[in-house]
């Protein structure tokens, strides 16, 4: 089956149709009976054959367009009079529907996330997702982490049903009979307080949930961006986080933000924060692959002006340690960092600067140390800045050099580079006499192609250049770096050794 | 003073008003300094007058009078008594006296006791001598003697004319007085004559008195002892030191000069050719028999159809005919054709690559390699029936391998593929070939020798990847050895052409690394172009096209890797032993390399003692130990064989020996960091403290003495070292003195006119100049109207006695006149008496 492009089809068609419906109902909050049907009909009529739940969930899989699935529910008797109350209550059929419907979302099988915002549109309606949602989160705390298709589908299909603040959508079982409990006066009146329950309790379980490993590295930043606030009482979801917290230093530094979202957004308490983040900085954490977000993250943990200065210098002795191990691309951000940590807090200028000098035995501070009060970083130095200065990338040891210079008042933003970028920079750097200049005059010649890889900080000096602002320089400053290479022949490719005492034979050919 | 300044005011106030000169301003300028308003011209000039008198008119009279007063009087100045002086005095009197009265005593004898006879002299000389002289002189020669000085008979007879005539006289009396002064005349011219003669002789005379003299003094030299500067003997050694003194300026010119770079190539292609030629004709003859020319031979003439070749051809006529023998059609018409066609590639080529140069310089080592195959195959058409041949007499040559069987000349190969047949068919000296083959093309021999050198680089260079490439074996490091040797050789001719495709190697390897090969460890290839970086380019630089990439390349390839096993494990400690080759001298450091042995060392360790380890490393169990040694290892300790790591043979990775192997190479890592880095005084300690903690938890229990005594010394060495680098000194500011600014007191003028101009700093020297400008001319004007005042002077002298001369001439005429006048009176009335008495 060519699913991809069916998929695309039955995307883009689900949305044309959703326009339409939306053009066509927007108006009509009031009933509108339709002369020639008694309302009372639908209610009473038999029930008609109906797909078991299991069949309705393949019957989903199956479906290309939303129309099928509108065209099967029109065929269907959705609600009933309860025969003893006399309230209007779902069919079986529609249970089955429901059911099946959550047996198609926690399946085994991945559905795409194009098809599932399809299908939000229509499952994701307030009025059939308020029968969904108990089921739902019944079937969520039963629901296993190797499960990852089904959590993946969940997660994906929750994203796109929208809270009532952002939009209320619009009534599902209107398109198909006239009366349903969601007609009632009651339920209409606290219309919005039982959507957003529904939305609170589903969200609610998913967090409890035992999350699938891979998702929850994507519900994380989800849940802080999007679901959080809207949440009825925010602060429950910090279990989720203390949960996620132990299962790697990735997963806490995610799910620190999402507490500290909790604590600057919602008066959420929690003092030993940045203990917390202390003990997860650490240099294997410059080793990932995320950590542009992991810098992003550190730097807005950090970026209060209130946060006591003990801290800020733990932190600070801490991110040098880390950069004593750090690859190339995290050194420049984090040195970045490091100063404009001291710029923003000037009590930690003694780190850099002590009017009397003492002299101590070993470094006071404490690496070891968990506790942010016992870290003694305040009597401490930045003497790792002194080694980095002997960094051999160029760009590192002239930031290293901050120490050494009075302090800036203003703090300046770093920008992380990838290796790859960093690569493409130092390759775009003209050398040579004569060769520069003409690299100089072809690169003026054809233009911006070459401008997107070189990238980084020449960029902007290049358009204010061309731009000829006020500030712009007059000429160029034309850089002229020779090239040396060796005067003496080289040695052979393994005959290279670097001479330092009697180390025995180690390698042969 | 009073008084005096009253009279002088009374005095100017006496001043005549017409006298007075008003000065009358035109437009009164604000601002501007007026001057005086009314002045009194003639006054002035009065006044001035006077004062020079005073002083420039005084000494003007006094000038050329410079005397002063002497007393003469007789012994007034020797302090004698005054009867001493008297009687001094008196005798001066009579002396003076008696000589006044004596002068006119014409009889002298009558004086004449006791006192010497006066005698009269004329020269020096008593008159009476000179009669006595004269007369002898006369008698000499009868006539002639000095003009004036006529014989006694002339003066006789001209002078007196008088006396009694005799006959003989009469008769001469009747020659007329011409004839007489014409004789005259002739006697002397004559004596004139004489004399000259007389004094001709007697130069002569002296001159030859003159050589006798120096001839004697020559002779008597040896006897007398020499005066003044004597000529020295001069011996070599002197003769040396006066060329070295005197010349010492002068440029020495070696017997045998030292070549410039272009004539050495020159000469060293010459040589080349010369043996080439001598080689060919020595194959020539030695197959002549079988017909049948050297392989090489026609390889050589078939690429080498150029001018030289030809050259050394004309040379060896026997060469041209064994060409001929052998039947391969090429005479000079085909050879120019061919060698046309090529220029004009060559010259197409050139431009190509031109645009090259200018094209992005973001390609890959394959990209160039590309370029340059797709630049020959046009020519390889042309040349299809050459390289038809040379590919078959490839295959004919391979027992001609003999080293003394390699042309001394090459062709450039045109591409990749025949580079590695040419090194292919002389595998034994390819190092020979190699050199010949730069040696041939000197960028200063031919234009466009440059550009192939060029391509020989890029060939070499991809030679050199490709062989790393390749299984790994003694041959192809040597082969990659000479290609670095030979890429090194080359850089010189283009440094710039050399540094791009280096650059393009790191930079396929970059991008392999980008993708691909992302998580794999360092292949042979990637190290050994690493490597060749720190060979053929200096590490040490801040910043250098090709050393920074490089070191982007390892660093990232350090980091990135995945090791699952101790194979891999090997391969990063080699391409980290590349990286300290290139922070050994410069000291740089290296945090991947420090966290890369960090995290490597965790892995001989069981209980882990810190959570820290790069990505790349296993957290699993059985891969996380894998350096720990657990058995007895009994075996030698071999080095590791680098063509096992990378040949991707499947070694056990849990073998023990290879377990220590490793674990020793990784331990002699630590040992170069922590030798590099000991000069970091203040953090030597928080980067080798970790190192000292993990290396005292490797269990050394199984491990072989060797390794075990290295592991310990490493540990004390660190330890030590640690200790010494305790000491540390808080960060402090060095405040440098900021130059202050010059803070000046304000300035206030209770005076202040922003018409005046303000005083500035510059402002006092304008005004020193100004004031020396007035005074000059101030000077001048004075000194003109000194020497004006003098001119004036001199003039009024003049004047006045010209005006008492000719007061006096006026008073004489005057005087004269009236005598003249009384004389005439006189005369008239004497005619009127006169004519008185004749009545």
């Amino acid at each position: 089956m060519d699913e991809d492009d069916l998929d695309q089809y039955f995307d883009s068609k689900t949305a044309g149709n959703d326009e339409d419906q939306y053009s066509g109902e927007d108006s009509d909050e009031e009933e509108e009976y339709p002369d020639n049907i008694d309302p009372n009909y639908e209610l009473e009529r038999a029930e008609p054959e109906f797909k078991s739940s299991q069949e309705f969930s393949k019957f989903l899989h199956s479906c290309e367009y939303p129309e099928d699935i509108t065209k099967h529910l029109k065929s269907l008797k959705l609600f009933e009079k309860h025969p003893k109350t006399g309230d209007i209550c779902p069919t079986k059929s529609l249970k089955a529907v429901v059911s099946g419907f959550i047996a198609f979302l926690l399946g085994t099988k991945r559905v795409k996330r194009p098809v599932l915002k399809g299908i939000a549109k229509l499952f994701g309606r307030f009025d059939i997702f308020h029968l969904i949602a108990p089921e739902l989160v019944r079937a969520i705390n039963n629901l296993k982490s190797s499960r990852t298709s089904g959590w993946f589908n969940l997660f994906h299909f929750l994203s796109f049903v929208p809270h009532p603040t952002d939009r209320v959508t619009k009534s599902l079982f209107r398109l198909f009979c006239v009366r349903s409990p969601f007609n009632e006066k009651s339920m209409k009146r606290s219309k919005l307080t039982w959507i957003s329950v529904d939305y609170d309790s589903v969200w609610m379980a998913v967090m409890n949930g035992d999350v699938a490993e891979k998702l929850s590295l994507q519900l994380i930043p989800h849940v802080t961006k999007n679901v959080i606030s809207k949440l009825r009482a925010p602060f429950k979801s910090a279990d989720f986080f203390f949960k996620m917290f132990d299962k790697s230093d990735y997963h806490g530094i995610l799910s620190l933000a999402a507490i500290f979202r909790l604590i600057t957004e919602h008066n959420f308490e929690w003092p030993k924060f940045y203990d917390k983040v202390y003990s997860l900085t650490n240099p294997s954490l410059l080793y990932m692959s995320q950590k542009e977000s992991i810098l992003t993250l550190l730097d807005s943990f950090l970026s209060s002006t209130h946060i006591p200065t003990y801290i800020v210098a733990s932190f600070i002795k801490r991110l040098s340690r880390c950069l004593l191990l750090a690859p190339i691309d995290a050194q420049e951000p984090i040195l970045g960092l490091i100063r404009n940590l001291i710029i923003r807090h000037p009590n930690c200028s003694e780190l850099v600067h002590r009017e009397v000098p003492g002299t101590v035995y070993d470094d006071p501070f404490d690496n070891e140390e968990g506790d942010l009060h016992k870290t003694k970083a305040l009597e401490s130095s930045l003497w790792e800045m002194k080694i980095l200065q002997c960094h051999w990338n160029q760009n590192v040891r002239k930031r290293a050099h901050f120490i050494d210079k009075p302090l800036k008042m203003v703090e300046s933003f770093v920008r992380f580079r990838c290796p790859d970028e960093l690569f493409s920079v130092n390759m775009a750097k003209s050398f040579g006499g004569e060769d520069g200049d003409a690299e100089k005059y072809r690169r003026l010649q054809d233009g911006d192609d070459e401008e997107e890889q070189g990238g980084g900080r020449q960029e902007p000096e290049k358009k204010k250049f061309r731009k000829g602002g006020k500030y712009a320089p007059k000429h160029e400053e034309k850089i002229v770096r020779a090239v040396g290479t060796n005067s003496e022949p080289p040695k052979g490719i393994l005959e290279r050794r670097v001479p330092i005492g009697d180390v025995p034979e180690l390698w042969r050919i | 003073m009073g008084v005096g300044a009253k009279k002088s005011a009374q005095k100017q106030k006496k001043i005549n008003p017409f006298e007075l000169k008003f000065n009358k301003s035109k437009h009164d300028i604000l601002g501007r300094k007026k001057g005086a308003q009314v002045g009194a011209p003639t006054a002035s000039r009065k006044r001035a007058y006077e004062q020079r008198e005073k002083t420039l008119g005084v000494e003007y009279d006094r000038k050329n009078k410079i005397s002063k007063i002497v007393d003469k009087r007789l012994g007034e100045r020797d302090g004698k008594t005054e009867e001493e002086k008297g009687a001094m005095r008196f005798t001066e009197e009579r002396v003076k006296n008696y000589k006044r009265a004596s002068k006119f005593n014409l009889a002298d004898d009558l004086f004449g006791e006791g006192e010497e006879e006066e005698v009269l002299t004329h020269k020096g000389k008593s008159l009476s001598d000179i009669e006595k002289y004269d007369k002898s002189m006369i008698s000499d020669s009868d006539d002639d003697d000095e003009p004036g000085n006529l014989g006694s008979h002339m003066v006789k007879v001209a002078h007196f004319g008088g006396g009694e005539k005799t006959a003989e006289e009469h008769v001469k009396e009747k020659i007329s007085r011409e004839d007489m002064i014409s004789n005259l005349i002739a006697k002397t011219k004559l004596a004139r004559h004489e004399k000259q003669l007389q004094k001709d002789e007697l130069e002569l005379m002296t001159d030859s008195l003159d050589a006798k003299y120096a001839a004697l003094m020559g002779k008597m030299k040896t006897a007398f002892r020499p005066t003044g500067r004597q000529q020295l003997e001069k011996d070599d050694y002197d003769k040396l030191a006066i060329t070295l003194k005197t010349e010492a300026d002068a440029r020495a010119t070696p017997a045998d000069r030292k070549l410039s770079e272009e004539e050495e190539a020159l000469k060293e292609k010459e040589r080349l050719e010369s043996l080439e030629a001598a080689r060919i004709s020595k194959t020539n003859a030695s197959f002549n028999s079988k017909s049948h020319l050297s392989a090489d031979a026609d390889v050589d003439i078939d690429a080498g159809s150029k001018a030289d070749i030809r050259k050394a051809k004309a040379k060896n006529a026997r060469f041209e005919l064994k060409f001929d023998d052998e039947g391969d059609m090429i005479d000079e018409d085909g050879v120019q054709k061919i060698s046309i066609l090529k220029k004009k590639v060559d010259d197409d080529s050139d431009d190509e690559s031109m645009e090259d140069e200018f094209e992005d310089e973001e390609e890959d080592l394959d990209d160039l390699m590309e370029d340059e195959d797709e630049l020959e195959s046009s020519e390889d058409e042309e040349e299809v029936k050459t390289s038809k041949k040379t590919f078959k007499s490839v295959k004919k040559s391979g027992k001609t391998d003999d080293s003394s069987d390699v042309p001394f000349v090459f062709e450039m190969p045109k591409n990749y593929k025949k580079f590695c047949a040419l090194l292919e068919k002389y595998s034994k000296s390819m190092e020979l070939v190699l050199e010949r083959l730069v040696k041939c093309h000197h960028p200063s021999l031919k234009e466009g020798n440059k550009k192939r050198l060029n391509k020989l680089f890029l060939m070499c260079l991809r030679w050199f990847d490709d062989m790393a490439k390749e299984e790994l074996k003694d041959q192809t490091i040597k082969e990659m050895n000479l290609a670095q040797a030979t890429m090194h050789d080359l850089m010189k001719f283009d440094i710039q052409y050399g540094v791009r495709c280096v650059r393009a190697l790191v930079r396929q390897h970059w991008k392999g690394r980008q993708d691909k090969e992302k998580k794999s460890p360092a292949s042979f290839a990637l190290i050994s172009a690493i490597r060749l970086v720190s060979g053929l380019f200096p590490v040490g630089d801040s910043w250098h096209p090709v050393v920074v990439p490089a070191f982007f390349l390892a660093t990232e390839a350090l980091c990135s890797a995945k090791i699952p096993s101790l194979n891999a494990l090997a391969k990063q400690i080699q391409l980290a032993n590349a990286i300290v080759e290139y922070v050994s001298e410069s000291k740089k450091y290296v945090p991947e390399l420090v966290a890369f042995a960090r995290s490597a060392l965790l892995l001989a360790v069981t209980e882990k003692t810190e959570k820290f380890s790069t990505n790349g490393f296993p957290i699993s169990k059985p891969h996380s130990e894998m350096l720990c040694v657990k058995e007895k290892f009994t075996g030698p300790l071999l080095p590791i064989s680098l063509s096992s790591v990378f040949n991707d043979s499947t070694v056990p990775s849990t073998d023990s020996s290879m377990q220590v192997t490793v674990l020793r190479a990784l331990i002699s890592l630590v040992q170069h960091l922590r030798v590099i880095y000991s000069n970091q005084n203040d953090t030597y300690n928080i980067v080798f403290q970790p190192f000292v903690k993990t290396l005292s938890a490797i269990d050394s229990e199984f491990l072989p003495e060797e390794v075990k005594e290295e592991l310990e010394t490493l540990i004390a060495s660190t330890k030590a070292e640690v200790g010494a680098k305790r000491r540390l000194v808080h960060l402090s500011l060095i405040k440098t003195e900021k130059s202050m600014l010059k803070m000046l007191e304000p300035r206030f003028e209770w005076d202040f006119d922003p018409e005046r101009p303000h005083k500035g700093p510059k402002d006092d020297k304008k005004k020193l100049t100004k004031n020396l400008r007035n005074e000059q001319r101030g000077a001048i004007k004075e000194l003109r109207k000194d020497t004006a005042f003098l001119a004036r002077k001199q003039m009024s002298s003049v004047k006045s006695k010209d005006r008492a001369r000719i007061a006096a001439t006026k008073r004489v005429m005057g005087g004269l006149m009236q005598q003249q006048g009384e004389w005439n009176k006189e005369k008239r009335t004497n005619e009127v008496e006169k004519k008185k008495t004749k009545k």
